[in-house]
């Protein structure tokens, strides 16, 4: 006996219920969660310049039509002035107008043939990485992108606002990525989603690569974090070396210094103060130190602390700490002889981090070399948090969770092969709309011309042969 | 109903086979595998290499389907077409030639850096770092924040404002200014050049003396325009009934 089920199943209608549940599988869920916003990253973005932040701005909003269409208003207005008005060139006037006129309508299609073919083609590319057609190297499905995103919370919700709609698609993608790193903590591999439905694993050779390079970013990242720190032993030698030489000289200025950031109501008072000194000290050699010292605390009071009512109060209260910092070095170091004592004591202050960094590059260069197809990613985190404990880890790569570094990887190195696919493809794909634009172009151009500026095309020959013709002497006339 | 689905069937067909498969074929071939090796390498020599060769094939391959066709176009005029299909040979030249130097001087992801540091670089320095860092400490939000994530997060700002910078000035200064106004400026005098070199090689018509036009204007000074009379005699004129316009 056939069941309802297997008919439903097995009618049209039962196939795309089927194709609809397929689809689904390969959707993210978009279950209620406590929402994380990027709330560091809008913290910092206050704090700088109105300015940087419209740039910003600016920048993210410059989609791939919007480039095509600033780019033919260039071809289509700007160019032909500089064809038409050219002092240089000795072609008649007639000619260069009706050659500039070829520039707005080869823009007009290049807005239609590129919005129309290109640009959806590299569409479809986007919509196969998201939906998992394409395979492991270019797929998607794990981090989809913020379009692809927004179209199905909006196809599910089709009633809800725009900042409900921007809350669940920040809740979406921490899903996603919240998923992504379990499996790998969990699993030590990748599952990506197909379009058919199914779920494919990454490939041995993929996942070692991928191991490979999320050791490699730890290593370059503790390596610059290394040069920082030598480079960090070399200021604040000198700076120190010059609060033991000029002790007192030191502590005066500072103090000063204290009381004007306490004192001040504006950042031109600090300002001010900052310029009178400098231009006091500049007569004494010694102290070129001081005097940087001083233009640091001038740039950083001129730096946006926030929104306008609290912006000084808080560039104060962080001036403040960081003078009286200083001058708690200056009482440090005025108890300090010699000179090979200062170096000892700095290279002491940040021998522990030092130690660190360079015991966290060991590992992971030994790391690398043990790293397979197979190499467990529980197992590189339990490695990872015994070197924890016996390096006491504040600030190499050993502090981050090793599970989620792959995740960021995986989701860099896709999108660096996505970027590859369109620059390599995107030319086969020109070279094949360029055939069906050139034709277009050349069909449209003369006719356009003929129809508006006939005195220009060959219309006007057609039109001055017919004139003449009525203007001429009729047979009878003559005879 | 039969026709649609005919016409769908076509259609599927066409995307499966036109399209779909050979995408996916380059998906996976071994030849892309080095070009995302490169890509994720950031290996700028390759990267650079690529988009050259992109250039110079799109452009190279569009100039001459251009030229070629505005030559055998009859429906732009004779006395004009060749200007025409000169001004697409020097506009695809000197396009090809253009991009390839602003593709390595101002779309330059390192020059554009340069630009950047040299622009805004007192936003991002170590002072800027500091002070957001002590800012952020006094804060209830976000006092127990790492440092060195504050660093990081901010490292992650002047990434995307320089990505920002870049992607805009190649919009302003490369694709309007550079493509759009310094090419034609110097495609424009470049086509006359090209043009002549065209009518070189044409060779002067034998004209019979016993069809030779012996037509003289000046025994005919009805058929005179007074704007042929104006023209001086170096002056150059496409339109051959130029002057015989306001008869």
């Amino acid at each position: 006996m056939i069941k309802v089920d297997d008919i439903a199943y097995n009618n049209r209608h039962g196939a795309a219920f089927n194709q609809r549940k397929r689809k689904l599988s390969t959707a993210p869920s978009f279950t209620a969660r406590a929402v994380v916003p990027n709330t560091l990253m809008e913290a910092v973005e206050q704090l700088s310049t109105p300015k940087l932040r419209m740039l910003k701005k600016l920048g993210s909003q410059g989609g791939e039509i919007q480039n095509i269409i600033i780019n033919s208003i260039g071809t289509g207005i700007v160019a032909p002035i500089f064809i038409k008005y050219n002092w240089l060139s000795k072609t008649d006037e007639d000619t260069r107008t009706y050659s500039a006129w070829r520039q707005p309508v080869s823009a007009v299609l290049a807005v239609v043939t590129q919005c129309g073919l290109t640009a959806p083609f590299y569409k479809i590319f986007d919509n196969w990485a998201n939906t998992g057609v394409f395979g492991e190297k270019l797929n998607f499905t794990l981090f989809n992108d913020d379009y692809y995103l927004t179209k199905l919370i909006k196809r599910t919700n089709p009633n809800a606002t725009k900042s409900q709609i921007a809350d669940m698609l920040k809740q979406a993608k921490a899903n996603q990525h919240e998923q992504l790193v379990k499996t790998l903590r969990e699993e030590s591999t990748v599952k990506y989603k197909r379009a058919d439905g199914k779920t494919e694993k990454i490939s041995g050779k993929e996942y070692r690569a991928l191991l490979e390079e999320t050791v490699d970013k730890q290593i370059a990242h503790d390596t610059a974090l290394r040069d920082e720190l030598r480079t960090t032993i070399q200021k604040r030698t000198i700076r120190s070396n010059y609060y033991r030489n000029h002790n007192e000289e030191a502590r005066t200025v500072l103090n000063e210094l204290l009381s004007t950031v306490e004192k001040a109501e504006n950042v031109k008072d600090i300002d001010s103060f900052v310029k009178a000194k400098i231009s006091q000290l500049r007569s004494n050699p010694d102290a070129n130190e001081m005097i940087a010292l001083l233009s640091d605390i001038q740039k950083r009071s001129h730096r946006s602390g926030g929104n306008k009512e609290t912006s000084f109060k808080n560039i104060k209260v962080a001036l403040k700490e960081n003078v009286e910092k200083m001058l708690n070095h200056v009482e440090i170091y005025s108890k300090i002889n010699t000179e090979d004592e200062v170096i000892r004591h700095v290279q002491n202050s940040v021998k522990a981090e030092i130690l660190e960094v360079e015991g966290s590059i060991d590992f992971f260069s030994e790391l690398k070399k043990s790293l397979t197809a197979k190499t467990s990613i529980a197992d590189i985190q339990r490695q990872i948090d015994e070197k924890r404990i016996a390096l006491n880890v504040k600030t190499s790569s050993l502090s981050k969770d090793f599970a989620e570094e792959t995740a960021k990887q995986l989701i860099e190195r896709t999108k660096a092969h996505m970027k590859c696919y369109k620059q390599i493809v995107g030319v086969f794909v020109s070279l094949a709309v360029l055939p069906f634009t050139c034709t277009l172009l050349n069909w449209i151009y003369p006719r356009f011309m003929d129809m508006f500026f006939p005195n220009l095309s060959s219309k006007k020959h057609e039109n001055e042969s017919s004139k003449l013709i009525s203007k001429a002497p009729k047979k009878a006339e003559v005879a | 109903m039969g026709i649609m689905r005919i016409g769908r069937n076509i259609g599927n067909k066409a995307y499966e086979y036109g399209i779909k498969k050979p995408f996916l074929w380059l998906s996976d071939m071994k030849l892309m595998d080095s070009g995302y090796s490169s890509y994720r390498a950031n290996n700028r020599k390759v990267i650079d290499g690529i988009s050259i060769a992109s250039i110079v094939l799109k452009d190279g391959v569009g100039c001459y389907m251009y030229v070629n066709q505005s030559l055998n176009n009859d429906k732009i005029p004779e006395d004009k077409r060749k200007f025409v299909a000169a001004l697409d040979l020097a506009n695809g030249g000197l396009m090809i030639l253009a991009q390839i130097l602003m593709h390595m001087t101002i779309s330059n992801k390192i020059v554009q850096t340069k630009m950047f540091n040299k622009l805004f670089s007192k936003h991002f320095d170590r002072n800027a770092l500091k002070m957001i860092q002590a800012v952020l400490k006094n804060t209830e939000k976000y006092n127990k924040v790492p440092a060195r994530e504050v660093a990081e997060t901010f490292t992650k700002f002047k990434g995307s404002v320089c990505d920002a910078f870049g992607s805009l000035t190649s919009l302003i200064a490369a694709t309007t200014i550079g493509k759009r106004v310094i090419v034609p400026f110097i495609a424009t005098p470049l086509a006359g050049k090209v043009e002549e070199r065209m009518n070189r090689n044409k060779k002067q018509e034998v004209i019979d003396k016993d069809t030779a036009n012996n037509y003289n204007p000046n025994k005919h000074p009805q058929f005179k325009s007074s704007k042929a009379e104006q023209k001086t005699e170096g002056q150059k004129t496409s339109n051959l009934l130029a002057g015989l316009k306001k008869v």
